[in-house]
């Protein structure tokens, strides 16, 4: 089978922000079914579902149980935020292997309607290396304190400065004051308001990290020769690459040099394409340093460049680097696993349905993928265009 | 009462040097690395043997966050704290506490980490600043 051999032809959201009243269960099946209708297919199409972080023994036959869909093929694997752009990957492995036809990808979580403050100690047997050899330091777990050190290591290594970092945040706020869906919507957010925010792990600010809110969506995709026949203009899967450096971060070899790296040149390779080619770009922004790393080993810039590369504009509305179009998850939702609504943006901004925050002419969109703590990455090339081999 | 141990022959091993005071790290039998954190077998060459061996616990800041808030309740006297990875010149990169004030800590600076004699959770590690490492 020629590339490209897959296709997303349904995207959707749950409803976002802060959910009352919904489990993730219904909020999934909420998006997968506006995905399927959208794509013009039934729910007895679907063969395959991905899912990840339903805190339960197999998230996908909890979600097959309440579509009430018996699939000939599931994929719970869990790397983190990132987990959807891997589910992408196996996804289309799986539909070029036979192994499935309608593939759904989904992912809804609750943690504001649950409680305003996720677990700091994640609850694990006493041997992982989390509980045995990082906790008893004080590390602020289980995300900020490993991506603080991260930040530090980057500060150290090349100057880069607490502004620069910043700016990433300022941009995402202009980007989420045009999506009616974001959750800061209509909130103004200036260097001087990061900067003063409270410190939480130096150097990382309260508005350095990502929101938590509510949320879910969905991703349908299946063969590009079906693609072709249904209601939708079919996303192209030009290419994608994975990569998994480490698991927790005292296993991380340095800090600055991510997976995204290998992720990157794998998915360019696949797609025959580069960083210049990507008209729209979509980065897992859980905090500003994740951007700013994940910029220079995706290859938009070189390392230590990303902090003066964001400057300018460049990465805000109308600027000549479209990045985090939504909001992110920085300023449009974060409930707990980001990587989904990636995916979601980049289709829409592909199929020019973002309205005020549409990004002319996009032909080629890049959606990346960070999980755990640096921990997984995975890079999707996405494309609006025939270009099959 | 301290935390129960785990009951694994390498974390076991480690864990009781830590509360004896030692910092003892595996170093392979076969291909002379030493790695952390400890485990059955050497994660360079595969070889099941090993030697352990006591750190001076001599090493360099890699990475450093100040902790403003305590992840739990145990460290909340602590807070501000220093929480960084420290690279020894055995070859190994171990996360330990600062027994330091935050504004001491240098990423970069020269450390010497040891078992922390009053771990607040578990057994664990802190460093101190070694004297003359401090730039003015």
């Amino acid at each position: 089978m020629g590339r490209p051999v897959s296709s997303i032809v349904g995207v959707a959201e749950s409803a976002l922000g802060t959910v009352s009243n919904e489990t993730p269960l219904r909020m999934m099946a909420s998006a997968t079914l506006d995905a399927l209708e959208e794509a013009g297919l039934k729910l007895a199409d679907v063969d395959a579902i991905f899912t990840a972080g339903l805190p339960t023994w197999s998230p996908a036959l909890e979600v097959a149980d309440y579509l009430g869909l018996q699939p000939r093929h599931v994929n719970s694997s869990d790397v983190g935020g990132s987990s959807f752009e891997f589910h992408v990957a196996a996804a289309d492995a799986a539909i070029a292997a036979g192994l499935c036809s309608v593939a759904v990808i989904t992912y809804a979580a609750t943690p504001r309607q649950d409680r305003a403050v996720p677990p700091l100690i994640r609850e694990e047997p006493p041997y992982t290396v989390r509980n045995a050899f990082e906790r008893p330091t004080g590390l602020f777990g289980p995300d900020i304190g490993p991506y603080a050190l991260a930040a530090d290591r980057y500060v150290h290594e090349f100057g880069v400065s607490a502004t620069e970092l910043a700016e990433v945040a300022v941009a995402a706020r202009k980007w989420a004051n045009l999506n009616p869906k974001a959750f800061r919507h209509g909130e103004p957010l200036s260097i001087d308001d990061v900067l003063n925010s409270p410190m939480v792990t130096d150097p990382l600010h309260t508005r350095d990290c990502c929101l938590i809110t509510d949320g879910g969506g969905a991703v349908v995709m299946t063969s590009t020769d079906r693609a072709a026949k249904l209601r939708k203009q079919p996303i192209q899967v030009a290419g994608y690459g994975e990569a998994i450096s480490h698991g927790s971060i005292s296993l991380c070899r340095d800090l600055v040099l991510t997976g995204a790296r290998v992720s990157s040149a794998a998915a360019y390779e696949m797609a025959g394409l580069g960083p210049a080619d990507m008209d729209v770009v979509q980065i897992y922004d859980s905090f500003t340093i994740t951007v700013l790393l994940s910029l220079e080993n995706l290859g938009f810039c070189g390392p230590g460049e990303a902090g003066a590369f964001v400057q300018g504009g460049r990465i805000r509305p109308g600027g000549a680097f479209p990045l985090n179009t939504s909001g992110g998850g920085l300023s449009y939702c974060h409930p707990g696993r980001f990587g989904i609504f990636l995916l979601i943006e980049a289709v829409r901004q592909l199929r020019a349905e973002c309205g005020e925050r549409q990004v002319p002419g996009c032909r080629t969109a890049l959606a990346h993928g960070t999980g755990g703590n640096f921990s997984s990455a995975a890079t999707v090339l996405l494309t609006n265009e025939a270009t099959g081999a | 009462m301290p935390d129960p141990l785990p009951q694994d022959p390498e974390l076991t091993t480690y864990f009781e040097g830590l509360r004896r005071g030692e910092l003892l790290l595996q170093r392979c039998d076969d291909c002379a690395r030493a790695q952390f954190p400890p485990r059955i077998h050497c994660t360079f060459c595969g070889s099941r043997a090993h030697v352990w061996e006591p750190s001076a616990g001599d090493g360099t800041v890699y990475a450093k966050t100040v902790n403003r808030r305590a992840p739990e309740s145990a460290f909340e006297h602590l807070v501000p704290y220093v929480v960084a990875f420290v690279d020894l010149d055995d070859g190994v990169r171990v996360l330990a506490r600062a027994d330091a004030p935050p504004e001491r800590v240098q990423t970069g600076m020269r450390v010497q980490v040891v078992a922390d004699p009053n771990p607040p959770v578990g057994d664990g590690l802190i460093f101190r600043i070694r004297d003359g490492s401090e730039t003015q």
